[in-house]
């Protein structure tokens, strides 16, 4: 009730504190000791198989299970719990050799018996690792450090998959005691205390005393809370409570930054744009015709986006493939540049000069800005988009079942063969109308059967006919960001949505 | 915004009336006009809405297009109060937003009032299996958190304000039901009403006369309070994310703000204050309606007493008593004046000028028709009239100790304790939530620091005294277990518990039957005769008069015309107000009071005497 | 009167059990597909059906209804879709946290407000004006601008308390106390311009009444006749405001616990509804249907303590 008295200059403190920059918060006392971490959800299980896609969730689980490969510097497969790992010539079998000496966190050696045991529970589950293990027939313990992983044929993104979430390793005798999705037994730099973590609010890590990369996690723990809302995040950052957060967009970044908060970027290989799901027309007749794909793609103003909607946080690009991949092309930049002419053209000849109408998701509370930019540009080639509401559990359902045209999505697409396995092949999940195309299909074959150059050149010439037929529509491929305290110094990698926890230090 | 609330607030005089009276009449508007809180609220509200029906024509900008590389645009140009974060016209948003906020709050507003208004009045009045089942489906509601509801049915049937409006009404309806029948059932059980029923009201006047006054006030409070909290829940569902996204709304926009507090602060200001302008417009609204409605009734009371104008003054006891007072006066009052203030800020005068004087002893009947001043001239003699209320005399002198000006803790010494005070309603008279017995020893252990024990007995033994046949019983009931008889019997027994030397009874027989009357009238007289007490006897009954008074005063539109020793008066009236008063007392009557002076007084032939008075 | 609990309890399990019914139904007739968001959007078709057939979502709705009440009635909730833990533990763990908050808060307006509205009632003039006007005010604020402007102010500028998160009771006292404080705060500013202004009519309505001029034609001191006498009869009316702002409180705690990233009552209902977790959802239903009742309860039997009508009878 003496609010008011309060509100008024507290308000008006608000609006200089944040105009001016502020001073970062104090709450340096942890830096050292304990890394705290905020992140958006909190882990849905800790079944190896079960996790979800990658993300901001990396943390947890990064914290308790090594991964049989890591990724270096650059995003590339590094040596992990495997010390040596390589193809035949067939590329059909990965021959592994393990470290010697870890043991998980019950007393269980680490060893091929366990690697085997992971791997073909993963292969059963429902998450990320099944996919990366698609290809995968059985795994082959030879001796207690060498694995051999025999594929039904070829995948050009098993090794990244094994630095992912595939290759998270379980003690083998968590499996079988029935608490697998809540208590994590792994070889990794922590253990979960579970006395001091409140399930889907705070999450406690303690060092894992036995650990054989201790250098590398300098913090004797890790605390990470699950916090939705931004401001709240961004508070507890600037109060010194917590000391990093995900950055997802332009508001938190520009938000952190007039806070005093250190931000993180860096190329975290998402390519981002409007999916244009309906090319065979089913749903939405006019999509069915390339020259309308194509008019959307002219339609849209990518680096006004980038530099609007994005905050910068991104590269404008045509093509759905980053530019550390082997399949960008950087002559297909500019094949769609900002031209209204050229997309009332092709709507008119299409048939469709008064435009048409279609009706999309609304993401509006996810993604206001890019959702604003999308009907903006549509709108300017004569496409009415009419919105509909859509509750969070159903909107990858709906994605996938094929409700909606088309609209604004992001995918991961640092692995192309991953993507094209995501989202380009006839049965790929988010390909919803199972849209199959004969030149599509002989690439794809192509591209699995050869490595190397003819590899490449597979996957350029896949690229180039993606962008010609106008599957999609991209914007760009994200820059992700990171907030951090000035407490902690940030490592990130390339190619992957969030900074390992490796890659966190004390600020000297 | 509303009138200086004190202790004592309610101008005295009239009977128990319910505290805030009135359906709404037509003034209401008027006077609510009159207060400019009230008239600043309505014009701010009328502004909101016309800016949200009018919004396409007080812009042309659409309040969903971003223009996103005129995002965070400052106010100016074509943008008078700038863009947001993707380019979307402030301005426009919070126009068009009005209208969703609005449109929202009218929905939760007549969804809750239509179910719970209804329901509310129907339970409380015929209670019964209607009750029941009301009140059960009502708690059922209730017990819904209703915020997890919300987010459960917008999950099922997608994002929608208007459906969360609806949805949210339901839920609400119940807090309307609740207040609405616990205020009718609170009417309900106050004598007033059993006392309209057992005079053969029907159930529409009960309805019409004690019920819906009762349940207009807060339910008019709650409604408005409902239109607030509509758009604050709006909001916070904003908040949530749960609201319709094609559509502007105050909520939404300061959630976006919310969302970028660190990052573009300012545009917290418009929605922030568009929300608690609004809901303090429609609060003030509420709280000056509820002012009006209750302040009316007062008003007019206090209008209807300082009507005609007084006749000419003529007594030559009033003249005598401008004198120096008798040596062995007990209470000598001389031009007493009472007056409350108007809202126009003129004075409504409701004593004027009034003189009297009480022996020890004597028993004086203050004589006149309601609201002649007499109630008030008693209240102004124990120190009991509202704060707001200016009095003034030129002698005010109680056994020699001159009141005017007493500190209240000085007058609380006297109160009570040397002035003991009878009320007219028994019943509205008692503290309903307190035993008797502990109403009637707190004064005696207060004013003669007597112990628990040394007040219980003295308390047995006073009930036994006003003739209570069952003392103990009485001293452990509450009000509303004994009859309206019995309750005045102990009313007096709280008066004289102190062994006052004065003592002020007004109207004390009116609220009870004929029977009663008597008796409790003979038990005046004889306490009187017991203790020697000087006593002001307040009444219109001039059959009372002469069965008790040693003096009267004729009071009319605030002054007193006659002062005249009883006898003499009944004999010879010489104003013609007091003729009148008594040639209408005969006429409406067995001619009770001639013989009354005729014969004064054998008490139990009275009792018969009055069998076919009034 | 143990008679009336008896049947108030009675009446309250009914309400538990209707509540939970309607819940679960609402929920079951989702169109969405659980088993395919929960399997993830990798899965393949042969996994989302056997993810399907794990939660049981393949048998018939009525045999899914009758086992989860069967399991419910005898204190197990289920486990929770998404996090795999089971409900009575996710409840558990949130349980003490909108506790803590809401009670705070109760106190807080209980007392905050009672002081206000008796003040403002029986000082009138100026002091009954200011008084009213920013109760007003802080009625019509949202309670999450407040907790914005108190989190920034207070924990991010000042460092007084902390921004997000909670601490248990058990462990640290002081810790507790700051780490709701703002969010009670913040949750009670509304509550109290509500229950306060309902206060202060009560009491004004009390004030008006005969027997309050004849207490102190007593002669009593104006301590006994306003706190003693006056108070008491204004009681019942704010006490039951009181107990409708309780059940407010367990609402406004949602956007509350959002804004001070507490993970109570309120956040876990919010993104069980959002992913659509039915035990979980019906676990928190169930449980706040409960804490509810309980209340009720509770107040009915203050109420009829305070009116001797209802006491006696």
């Amino acid at each position: 009730m003496r609010r008011l008295l309060v509100a008024v200059p507290a308000a008006a403190l608000v609006l200089t504190v944040s105009a001016c920059g502020g001073a970062a918060g104090g709450g340096g006392a942890n830096a050292g000791s304990t890394l705290s971490l905020a992140t958006v959800t909190p882990p849905k299980s800790f079944e190896p198989g079960a996790m979800a896609m990658g993300g901001p969730e990396d943390h947890y689980y990064q914290a308790v299970y090594d991964t049989l490969l890591k990724l270096d510097a650059y995003g590339r497969p590094a040596a992990g719990l495997a010390t040596n790992w390589n193809y035949d010539a067939a590329n059909t079998t990965l021959s592994l050799t393990l470290r010697s000496g870890v043991t998980f966190t019950d007393g269980t050696k680490f060893d091929a018996e366990a690697v085997r045991t992971n791997l073909e529970h993963a292969k059963k589950g429902t998450g990320e690792a099944a996919n990366a293990l698609k290809f995968v027939d059985h795994v082959k313990a030879v001796d207690p450090t060498h694995v051999d992983i025999v594929l039904t044929s070829p995948d050009p993104s098993l090794t990244a998959g094994l630095a992912r979430s595939a290759g998270y390793m379980d003690s083998p005798k968590a499996f079988t005691r029935g608490d697998v999705a809540t208590r994590p037994v792994g070889t990794g730099p922590y253990r979960l205390d579970a006395k001091r973590s409140t399930a889907g609010d705070t999450y406690v890590f303690t060092r894992n005393a036995g650990y054989w990369d201790k250098i590398h996690y300098p913090y004797k723990e890790v605390s990470i809370k699950v916090l939705d809302d931004t401001t709240a995040a961004l508070n507890a950052l600037r109060s010194g409570q917590l000391q990093g957060m995900p950055g997802p967009s332009k508001d938190i970044v520009e938000g952190a930054r007039k806070a005093g908060l250190t931000v993180t970027t860096f190329e975290n290989g998402t390519m981002e744009g409007v999916f244009l799901w309906d090319r065979k027309g089913n749903n939405t007749k006019a999509l069915g015709d390339v020259r309308v794909r194509r008019a959307i793609n002219y339609a849209f103003d990518r680096e006004a986006i980038v530099k609007n909607v994005k905050g910068g946080l991104g590269t404008a690009t045509d093509q759905v493939f980053g530019s550390s991949t082997p399949a960008y092309d950087k002559s297909l930049e500019g094949a769609y540049g900002h031209d209204l002419g050229k997309a009332e053209k092709l709507m008119a000849e299409a048939g469709y000069a008064q435009g048409f109408s279609m009706t999309l998701p609304d993401f509006s509370p996810v993604y206001p800005n890019e959702q604003a930019a999308m009907t903006e540009a549509l709108k300017s080639i004569g496409i009415k988009v009419t919105y509909q509401p859509i509750t969070g559990d159903q909107v990858v359902g709906s994605i996938i079942g094929g409700k909606w045209p088309a609209n604004f999505f992001s995918l991961t697409s640092s692995s192309p063969w991953a993507f094209i396995q995501l989202a380009v092949a006839p049965g790929a999940t988010f390909n919803p109308f199972h849209v199959s195309d004969p030149k599509i299909a002989a690439l794809l074959k192509t591209v699995q059967q050869s490595s190397g150059a003819a590899q490449d050149k597979a996957l350029k010439q896949l690229n180039a006919y993606l962008v010609d037929q106008a599957w999609f529509a991209p914007w760009d491929v994200q820059k992700g960001a990171y907030v951090s305290a000035k407490t902690v110094k940030v490592t990130p990698i390339p190619g992957i949505a969030v900074p390992p926890l490796s890659g966190f230090s004390p600020a000297s | 915004m509303s009138q200086p609330i004190d202790i004592d607030i309610d101008v005295a005089g009239g009977p128990a009336r319910p505290p805030l009276p009135g359906a709404p009449r037509p003034g209401v508007l008027r006077r609510l006009l009159r207060k400019p809180a009230a008239a600043v609220s309505l014009a701010f509200v009328a502004v909101v809405a016309v800016a949200g029906a009018l919004a396409p024509q007080l812009t042309a900008n659409s309040p969903t297009a971003s223009e996103i590389a005129n995002a965070l645009a400052p106010m100016g140009g074509n943008h008078p109060l700038g863009t947001d974060g993707v380019g979307r016209d402030v301005l426009a948003q919070l126009l068009y937003g009005s209208r969703t906020s609005l449109t929202g709050a009218l929905i939760v507003v007549a969804v809750s009032l239509l179910i719970g208004l209804p329901a509310g009045v129907l339970a409380g009045y015929h209670r019964g299996w209607f009750d029941g089942l009301a009140n059960w489906l009502g708690s059922l509601v209730m017990a819904l958190p209703a915020i997890i509801v919300l987010l459960v049915v917008l999950a099922q049937w997608g994002r929608s304000t208007a459906l969360a409006m609806t949805v949210f009404g339901f839920l609400i309806a119940p807090g309307v039901f609740r207040l609405v029948r616990s205020s009718v059932i609170a009417v309900r059980e106050e004598l007033y009403v059993d006392a309209a029923r057992v005079s053969g009201l029907g159930d529409a006047r009960i309805m019409r006369r004690h019920i819906l006054p009762v349940v207009v006030a807060p339910t008019v409070i709650q409604a408005s309070q409902l239109l607030g909290i509509a758009i604050v829940i709006q909001a916070g569902l904003e908040f949530l994310g749960l609201g319709s996204a094609n559509q502007a709304s105050w909520g939404g926009m300061l959630s976006n703000a919310f969302q970028n507090v660190y990052f573009a602060p300012r545009l917290l200001l418009w929605p922030a204050l568009a929300i608690v302008l609004t809901v303090t417009a429609f609060c003030l609204i509420g709280n000056a309606l509820r002012d009006a409605l209750g302040a009316a009734d007062a008003g007019r009371r206090a209008r209807r007493r300082t009507d005609a104008a007084a006749g000419p003054v003529v007594t030559a006891a009033h003249d005598a008593a401008a004198q120096d007072p008798p040596a062995d006066a007990l209470l000598a009052v001389q031009d007493l004046h009472a007056a409350y203030p108007r809202p126009d800020g003129t004075e409504s005068v409701v004593v004027q000028g009034v003189s009297l004087t009480v022996r020890r002893g004597e028993i004086l009947g203050l004589v006149g028709e309601s609201g002649s001043g007499k109630s008030q001239t008693a209240f102004s003699v124990l120190g009991l009239l509202p704060p707001q209320a200016r009095t003034s005399a030129t002698r005010l002198l109680f056994d020699g100790q001159d009141l005017r000006g007493l500190s209240p803790a000085a007058m609380n010494k006297l109160r009570g304790r040397r002035i003991g005070y009878i009320p007219q309603e028994p019943m509205s008279n008692l503290d309903p939530s307190f035993r008797i017995g502990a109403q009637l020893t707190e004064p005696m252990r207060h004013h003669l620091g007597l112990s628990r024990a040394q007040a219980r007995t003295e308390a047995l033994r006073l009930l036994e005294r006003v003739g209570i046949a069952d003392p103990a019983r009485v001293f452990a009931s509450y009000p509303h277990q004994v009859s309206g008889g019995m309750a005045q019997r102990v009313l007096i027994a709280g008066a004289v518990s102190c062994d006052p030397d004065l003592l002020i009874a007004d109207e004390p027989t009116t609220a009870l039957d004929v029977t009663v009357q008597a008796e409790v009238l003979d038990l005046l007289r004889e306490l009187q005769a017991e203790r020697r007490m000087g006593v002001i006897l307040v009444t219109h009954d001039f059959g009372v008069v002469a069965d008790l008074c040693d003096t009267v005063a004729v009071m009319q539109s605030g002054r007193i015309v006659e002062t005249a020793p009883a006898t003499e008066l009944f004999a010879a009236p010489r104003h013609p107000y007091t003729r009148m008063l008594l040639d209408a007392t005969l006429e409406d009557s067995t001619p009770r009071s001639a013989r009354a002076v005729a014969t004064p007084a054998a008490p139990s032939r009275s009792v018969l005497d009055l069998g076919g008075d009034r | 009167m143990s008679l009336f609990l008896l049947r108030r309890l009675g009446a309250g399990l009914v309400l538990v059990f209707v509540i939970a019914t309607a819940t679960f139904f609402l929920t079951s007739v989702t169109g969405s597909d659980p088993a395919r968001r929960i399997a993830g959007t990798q899965a393949s078709a042969a996994q989302v059906i056997a993810k399907r057939h794990e939660l049981g979502l393949d048998r018939p709705v009525l045999t899914r209804y009758t086992d989860w009440l069967s399991h419910a009635v005898r204190g197990d909730l289920g486990t929770s879709w998404f996090s795999n833990q089971p409900v009575t533990g996710l409840v558990g763990q949130a349980l003490p946290v909108s506790l803590s908050l809401v009670l705070a808060a109760t106190v807080l307006t209980a007392a905050v407000s009672i002081v206000l509205g008796v003040v403002a009632a029986v000082r009138g003039g100026w002091v009954d004006h200011v008084l009213q006007s920013i109760s007003i005010v802080a009625f019509a604020v949202p309670n999450f601008l407040v907790g914005m402007v108190l989190a920034l102010l207070l924990a991010v500028e000042l460092g007084l308390f902390p921004a997000v998160g909670y601490v248990p009771l058990a462990g640290d006292p002081a810790g507790w106390l700051a780490s709701i404080t703002l969010p009670s705060i913040a949750l009670a500013v509304g509550a109290i311009a509500t229950v306060a202004s309902q206060t202060r009519g009560s009491m004004i309505d009390v004030l008006r009444q005969d027997y309050v001029r004849t207490l102190r034609s007593r002669g009593l001191p104006v301590r006994s006749v306003l706190l003693k006498h006056a108070l008491r009869n204004a009681a019942p009316t704010s006490l039951t405001v009181l107990s409708l702002q309780f059940i407010a409180l367990i609402g406004g705690a949602v956007v509350i616990e959002k804004v001070f990233g507490l993970t109570g009552i309120g956040a876990r209902a919010t993104s069980a509804a959002s992913q659509g977790d039915v035990p979980l959802v019906l676990g928190i239903v169930v449980v706040t249907v409960v804490l509810v009742v309980v209340v009720n309860l509770l107040v009915d039997v203050v109420l009829g303590w305070l009116n001797p009508k209802v006491r006696i009878a």
